[in-house]
């Protein structure tokens, strides 16, 4: 038999002409006729089968697809899940690697609940006292309030006219912050007085100098209690005498920001300074004075 | 991610589509295949079957669609190629729930649809493919790989020369010793259906 004919008469690869003469020879040849039925059944099964790799291998490449889309699924679900946990992980992480931070700023808040008492003034949370903080602006409702609370606001005025922060408390521009210390130095100097306060307070080993500042702060802070107890302390236990004099002054003017309950005491540092000519302070605690009675 | 649309560009118009499947293209094979998946897989599922029989009737009906289209007798206006396709795998999968004989809810009514007579053509992709590797390994070299290249891999005898797939250098040298081949394998699958009727 011709199987390239054949072959060629199955896959229409004959012209016309040549078809119909191929196909008027299997009529007058049965047994052409017969290798051409067997030749295409095989052709068919061959057919067949490639077509049959051709789905197969569309179907493996849309189960692989479907699954890429599957799996890109899972994949974003679980990123936008493991963005969460990590949010959340690093958020409760942040507070308890700063658990006397945390401590702090509670303490604080408590101290700082105590002047609204007095002062009738509604500072609830800590996290406000915070907020009020970090736009860097003069704390001025302990002041404000302090101011129309009580009778002897000329005196405290006049105290707070008085006040400078002492040189050893200034944050100098342009340093870099290297301890703790700076870094409570930087907040005081921007008057955040609860973030200075916190940063002390994780100081571990007590100080006079740490005393001596924390007492600044309670003072800035319309704290003027325990900012006495701090002064009172210093005094006590201080021996430098150009020091005395300073402690002795700041005590003065938190006895005058204080109000009608430190009067007392503001007139017998006020007397104490006055029967010392050689006091550091001698000459502004006179003025003051003079101020005052002028009033 | 992976889109079909993007792809499959001009093949969501049905004549794009019809033209393509009769071609064999792999890319109208596998939109038509992306169509009728769910539709398919929901009904197979529904009767019981498992998920290697859904592989097996969407392969199979493909088939006998792209038969249908290449001969000719798939009326488009009758019905759309995925409804037509889903009939024909809805058919298939009630064929082998009756080889199977677990039929339990298949109802009577169910074997009277209008694709019944499509899935009645006894093909057996499987058997098929069983028996042409078997005799393309008894041939062997060179003849494994001209048969494979024309028929197999669907390429033309000018493709086989340019791309030098095979060392001929003329398609008519090309084109004879394949039909050598061709009537080695076809003695060989006549002497094999003999025995298999003996």
């Amino acid at each position: 038999m011709n199987t390239e004919k054949i072959e060629r008469y199955i896959n229409h690869e004959m012209d016309e002409v040549e078809r119909i003469s191929f196909e008027l020879e299997m009529k007058n040849n049965p047994d052409l006729a017969n290798d051409v039925e067997q030749m295409q059944a095989l052709v068919e099964q061959l057919k067949l089968v490639a077509l049959s790799a051709k789905i197969k291998r569309a179907q493996s490449l849309n189960k692989r697809s479907s699954q890429i889309k599957l799996y890109s699924i899972i994949g974003l679900v679980c990123l936008a899940l493991f963005s969460v946990v990590y949010f959340l992980f690093t958020k409760s992480d942040m507070s308890a690697s700063h658990p006397d931070l945390q401590k702090q700023i509670a303490t604080d808040t408590t101290q700082i609940k105590q002047i609204p008492k007095a002062d009738s003034i509604s500072i609830k949370k800590d996290s406000a006292a915070i907020k009020s903080e970090s736009k860097a602006k003069k704390p001025e409702l302990p002041m404000a309030v302090i101011k129309s609370a009580f009778e002897t606001q000329k005196a405290k005025e006049l105290a707070m006219n008085a006040y400078f922060v002492p040189r050893e408390l200034e944050y100098v521009r342009g340093k870099s912050v290297e301890s703790v210390l700076d870094s409570a130095r930087l907040a005081f100097n921007n008057e955040q007085y609860v973030t200075a306060l916190n940063y002390l307070n994780s100081i571990s080993e007590k100080s006079n100098k740490l005393d001596y500042f924390k007492a600044h702060i309670y003072f800035n802070l319309g704290q003027f209690e325990k900012a006495e107890k701090l002064f009172n302390n210093l005094l006590i236990i201080e021996k430098s005498h150009a020091k005395r004099d300073e402690l002795e002054w700041y005590q003065l003017l938190n006895s005058l920001e204080c109000g009608s309950k430190c009067k007392v005491k503001s007139n017998i540092i006020f007397s104490r300074i006055a029967q010392n000519p050689e006091h550091a302070y001698f000459k502004p605690a006179t003025n003051l004075k003079n101020k005052l009675e002028k009033q | 991610m992976f889109k079909f649309g993007s792809v499959f560009k001009g093949l969501s118009d049905q004549d794009n589509l019809l033209a393509e499947l009769a071609k064999e293209n792999t890319m109208a094979i596998r939109y038509i295949l992306n169509k009728v998946q769910n539709n398919c897989t929901q009904i197979i599922k529904k009767m019981g079957l498992s998920d290697d029989n859904i592989q097996d009737i969407m392969h199979d009906g493909l088939i006998l669609f792209i038969r249908k289209i290449q001969e000719g007798t798939y009326d488009p206006t009758i019905s759309a190629p995925q409804t037509f396709l889903t009939g024909i795998c809805r058919n298939l999968a009630l064929n082998t729930l009756k080889t199977k004989k677990n039929v339990r809810t298949v109802e009577i009514e169910d074997f009277n649809h209008p694709f019944a007579n499509v899935t009645q053509n006894n093909l057996d992709a499987k058997e098929a493919t069983i028996m042409v590797t078997k005799l393309l390994n008894e041939i062997g070299s060179p003849c494994k790989e001209l048969i494979s290249l024309k028929y197999l891999d669907g390429y033309s005898d000018d493709e086989q020369l340019a791309l030098k797939l095979t060392s001929f250098t003329s398609s008519d040298s090309l084109r004879v010793s394949r039909s050598q081949c061709m009537k080695k394998i076809s003695v060989i699958s006549s002497k094999y259906k003999s025995g298999y009727e003996h």
